[in-house]
């Protein structure tokens, strides 16, 4: 055998995984959606469109999702920024510990981290000190856009501070110099050559927190009192609770056409800017 | 995806001349070092030496494992959290050598979606009343063999839950307990007391609003706010059914929350109001005697018992009987039910538990408050339309 | 310079407040894992009783166990399986490079839930087509039947954490010396030892750093193991399923010991680095800039 046939055959085991789980499930998955319910749950064969036809039911969590999406993605943005940019700048020698540090709370179970997220914002934990304090009365922090909102930063921040970290941290500091020469002040050098040479972090870090947020399923029923609805909670409640497998697998098709479709535009947005800017390396 | 992928911190070296990767790749491009590996994997190994550490409770066994005979060496059961006393669980396993394993569910809908995928390994099954005639017709538990059941003496049991439409003759099921929906409350900050799923259902929106639970369970839920409007339990009428949804979907605003959790805020008082099951209303009452009461409607609602089933694909059939006789010794069930606090069908358990459990007002509700109440059909269960309902409430604005 | 005062100060504040936001949480388990009273949310006095109920509640202690297996048994199959993937795309034709590469983005944007869904769906359909012909074909009494367990949760993980490991494996690569490899078998080096022996050792922070991941996020996954467990439940299935009935601090028992161990063992291997560390690295480089440029934290302790 050659060589590139004996090279070939060490990519096998993971096409073989692949294809047994990730394409034959995602297959089922679509021909499922064409199918219909039984008539105590389930899948019964059929080629119907009937559940495509009924995907508009679920648009306001669709739309919630979209907007999780974006909005959380933000928020850890302008969460994780700063922290990133203060650990490469002024971490100084400790630098490993607090980049340690921002991950060692995810040594905990995540579901035991959001009960704790649960009690802090619940009316015992901190509306009441707050109210002890005299600052106001006793706030809802639970089951509120706010709470979803700190669930998403909370278990994202480290997604999008690190790769923040990296490009800030492998930024040419001569660049810095030569800008601080040329005269510009501190916040012309931040916005005019830091910012524009995090891109690429920025970017990854974006995409690395989007992807998973948009499926998010735990946060919404926990931290958000099962009030407000996303896609992940309509699709595993319609295998779950209606056992309606076929709309639910429609619903699950569309919701990966949904995120090739986001990622695509995304990646071809990213490759145009990078284009207009051959010396950033970006997605 | 709810998982955080860990990374680990930043590192490598740019080499002069290499391609430049992506930006993503780089992010990912980890300088790890041999001790970072040692660390991690230090610990992973830490954990799993922890957990062999512990005290052996034998692996569940693959399976189609029992051998020829004997009962073989372990017992699946698929029940609720909570549901179990360990004493009892562990008795069994002295007497007979076989290790039962216990999976937890939040809901019957759980449950049945792993039974129905077919070959979950479960042995025992503890389903609700209402979900029993779908599993019966689709052969997904077996009829029961009662000359392996010398201990079940089904006819002293309490008439109400034996020989009950959903399973008549008791040819599958035999009750384990059962219990209530009813209304879980503070007296100290709900001063005039709901007694009716209408004063629950007008007070959540007006007087109490932001400050009312109702449960993620489609049955308990819809089937409490038809009450409250005059219909019945179990309607699947389209035209009852919107207007309950209509008159959810305007609520939805005004509760605290829809889920199933509800002691964490009943119990700090982020919610003041909520349908709770007896279980619930008996745990937060026993806590907050003087602050908290648990009542069952005087409209209506729901009665619900759940009942212990062998799955028709068990692999552990004969241990699975065995066991099923040794739990419906009175005494076990007594030891059982002081454990859970849910209320037992046979009177000979209500005798052996303590007086506390047999006089408690929550876990054994007046004979007269019972009659009101229904059992949630199969059809209710199985409605398409009441759960598409329910999930248009939840995707409602 | 007044005003970059300020600056620092108030990088300084956020930093602080973002470690505080970060650290609530934790404090909150820990504290509440020696809560003399039943609840998660009460503290009614300081007790070790659900350290002891955690060494003996079979319930937990079994789910601990699954999880365990499952996370390492992925994350070794992913590693393996991902890093064989990488290498051997380097030298594969270019379409079978771009479908590969394309599989493996799918596998990465794939939402959790519906990885979960759909491998549910798969192997149940898969199993109901199999067992009639095991019951058929078996010689002899018992024919196993295939259902859900904790392995249709390691095929579903490792199908995920396989994509990672070779994307980090890749990246790696690209930016590997690939004239010791010309070296190598410019010496007349078999190619498997090549492999072995140069290839691999070059590769390895990015395998071990992609085990790990395939471990954390195996350990810690609800969604995919959620659908696909059957009865072999995992620690997070298991905790999800008690929360909605009541769940005691035996969980945070287990969780602060975990967050013990780990942090434990990084932080013996963090005095052994910076050992490390001061020995090699006694002053920066003429001429750069000592705060900017210390550098990497993790290449300063390789």
């Amino acid at each position: 055998m050659d060589r590139r046939g004996r090279r070939g055959v060490l990519l096998l085991p993971a096409t073989l995984w692949y294809l047994a789980f990730l394409v034959a499930p995602l297959t089922v998955l679509l021909i499922f959606s064409f199918g219909v319910r039984a008539p105590n749950g389930g899948y019964q064969p059929a080629l119907s469109f009937e559940q495509y036809l009924s995907l508009e039911t679920r648009l306001t969590p669709f739309l919630n999702t979209i907007q999780l999406g974006f909005v959380g993605t933000v928020a850890c943005l302008l969460a994780a920024y700063p922290l990133a940019y203060y650990l490469v700048t002024r971490g100084g020698s400790r630098k490993m510990l607090l980049l340690a540090l921002i991950v060692i709370p995810f040594w905990t179970s995540f579901l035991i981290r959001t009960y704790a997220w649960m009690f802090l914002l619940g009316n015992s934990g901190i509306p009441r000190v707050v109210e002890a304090a005299g600052l106001t009365d006793r706030l809802q922090l639970l089951n509120t856009p706010f709470a979803v909102m700190l669930g998403i930063v909370y278990n994202y921040l480290p997604l999008m501070a690190l790769p923040i970290y990296v490009s800030l941290e492998r930024l040419d500091k001569s660049l810095l110099e030569a800008s601080k020469d040329l005269g510009a002040d501190r916040v012309r050098t931040f916005v005019q050559v830091t910012l524009p040479l995090s891109a690429p972090g920025v970017i990854s870090g974006c995409l690395l927190v989007f992807i998973p947020v948009m499926g998010e399923y735990l946060i919404p029923v926990l931290l958000g009192g099962g009030k407000t609805y996303f896609l992940g909670n309509a699709l595993a409640d319609l295998f779950l609770q209606s056992r309606n497998w076929p709309f639910g697998s429609a619903i699950g098709t569309a919701f990966v056409a949904i995120m090739l479709v986001v990622v695509g535009i995304y990646t071809w947005l990213t490759g145009r800017l990078a284009r207009s800017r051959p010396d950033a390396q970006l997605l | 995806m709810t998982d955080e992928r860990e990374s680990t911190t930043t590192g490598g070296v740019q080499r002069a001349g290499a391609t430049s990767p992506t930006a993503l790749e780089r992010f990912l491009e980890s300088g790890i070092s041999r001790r970072r590996f040692l660390t991690l994997s230090g610990s992973s190994l830490a954990a799993a030496i922890l957990a062999a550490c512990a005290p052996s409770i034998g692996r569940p066994s693959p399976s189609g494992g029992a051998t020829g005979g004997n009962l073989g060496d372990t017992l699946s059961l698929a029940t609720w959290p909570n549901y179990h006393s360990d004493e009892t669980l562990k008795a069994f396993t002295a007497k007979t050598g076989v290790q039962i394993n216990v999976g937890v569910y939040g809901s019957t809908e759980e449950m049945e979606a792993k039974l129905r995928a077919g070959n979950s390994g479960i042995d025992i099954a503890v389903p609700s009343n209402y979900a029993v005639q779908g599993w019966t017709k689709d052969g997904l538990v077996e009829a029961l063999d009662y000359s392996k059941l010398p201990n079940a003496n089904l006819k002293d049991w309490d008439p109400l839950f034996v020989d009950q439409e959903f399973d008549p003759g008791n040819k599958y099921t035999i009750p384990k307990n059962w219990g209530t929906t009813g209304i879980a409350f503070r007296t100290d900050k709900v001063t005039d007391a709901p007694a009716s799923w209408k004063d629950f259902f007008a007070m959540a929106g007006d007087k109490y609003t932001g400050k009312t639970v109702i449960v993620d369970h489609q049955i308990s839920s819809l089937g409490s706010a038809a009450v409250a409007m005059g219909f019945s339990f179990n309607t699947i009428d389209p035209g009852e059914l919107k207007q309950v949804e209509d008159m959810l979907t305007a609520l939805k605003p005004k509760l605290y929350a829809i889920s199933s959790d509800v002691q964490p805020p009943l119990r700090n008082y982020d919610s003041w109001m909520t349908i709770a099951w007896t279980g619930d209303g008996v745990q937060v009452v026993r806590d907050n005697p003087d602050t908290a009461k648990y009542v069952v409607a005087s409209d209506g609602g729901e009665l619900w018992v759940d009942s212990w089933s062998i799955a028709a694909d068990a692999p552990h059939k004969a241990a699975a009987y065995a066991f099923l006789d040794f739990i419906l010794q009175p005494e076990q069930s007594a030891k059982d039910t002081e454990f859970c606090l849910f209320p037992h069908a046979n009177p000979k358990v209500k005798e052996l538990v303590s007086k506390d459990v047999a006089n408690n007002e929550v876990i054994y509700p007046p004979a007269a408050l019972l009659q009101k109440l229904t059992f949630a059909t199969s059809e209710t269960y199985n409605s398409p339309l009441r759960a598409e309902t329910w999930a248009r409430i939840k995707s409602s604005s | 310079m007044n005003g970059e005062r300020w600056v620092n100060r108030l990088m300084r504040a956020y930093a602080v407040a973002v470690y505080i936001f970060l650290f609530a949480p934790i404090v909150v388990v820990v504290v509440f894992s020696f809560n003399a009273g039943r609840h998660v949310a009460e503290l009614t006095g300081l007790s070790l009783r659900w350290y002891e109920e955690a060494w003996s509640n079979q319930f937990v202690l079994r789910a601990l166990r699954n999880s365990l297996f499952i996370a390492f048994t992925s994350a070794t199959l992913a590693t393996i399986i991902g890093t064989l993937s990488a290498v051997a795309l380097s030298g594969a034709r270019p379409w079978a490079r771009r479908i590969f590469e394309q599989l493996t983005y799918v596998a990465i944007i794939v939402p959790g839930i519906v990885i979960g869904i759909s491998t549910l769906i798969f192997v149940v359909t898969l199993f109901d087509w199999i067992n009639p012909w095991l019951l058929f074909l078996w010689p002899g009494g018992r024919p196993p039947q295939l259902g859900l367990g904790a392995y249709t949760v390691v095929a579903a993980h490792t199908m995920f954490t396989s994509a990672v490991v070779n994307v980090l494996v890749r990246t790696r690569m690209a930016g590997m010396d690939r004239s010791l490899i010309e070296a190598s078998e410019d010496l007349y080096a078999t190619p498997s030892r090549t492999f072995w022996q140069v290839t691999i050792p070059q590769l390895l922070p990015s395998i071990v750093a992609g085990f790990l991941l395939a471990f954390t996020f195996s350990f810690d996954d609800f969604i995919v193991a959620f659908f696909t467990a059957g009865q072999d439940q995992t620690l997070p299935i298991f905790l999800f399923a008690s929360i909605r009935r009541g769940v005691t601090p035996v969980v945070n028992a287990i969780a602060s010991v975990l967050l013990l161990v780990t942090v434990t063992s990084l932080v013996i291997a963090w005095f052994v680095g910076v050992q490390r560390g001061r020995r090699l690295r006694s002053r920066p480089a003429e001429g750069e800039d000592p705060i900017l440029s210390v550098g990497d934290p993790v290449e300063m302790l390789t």
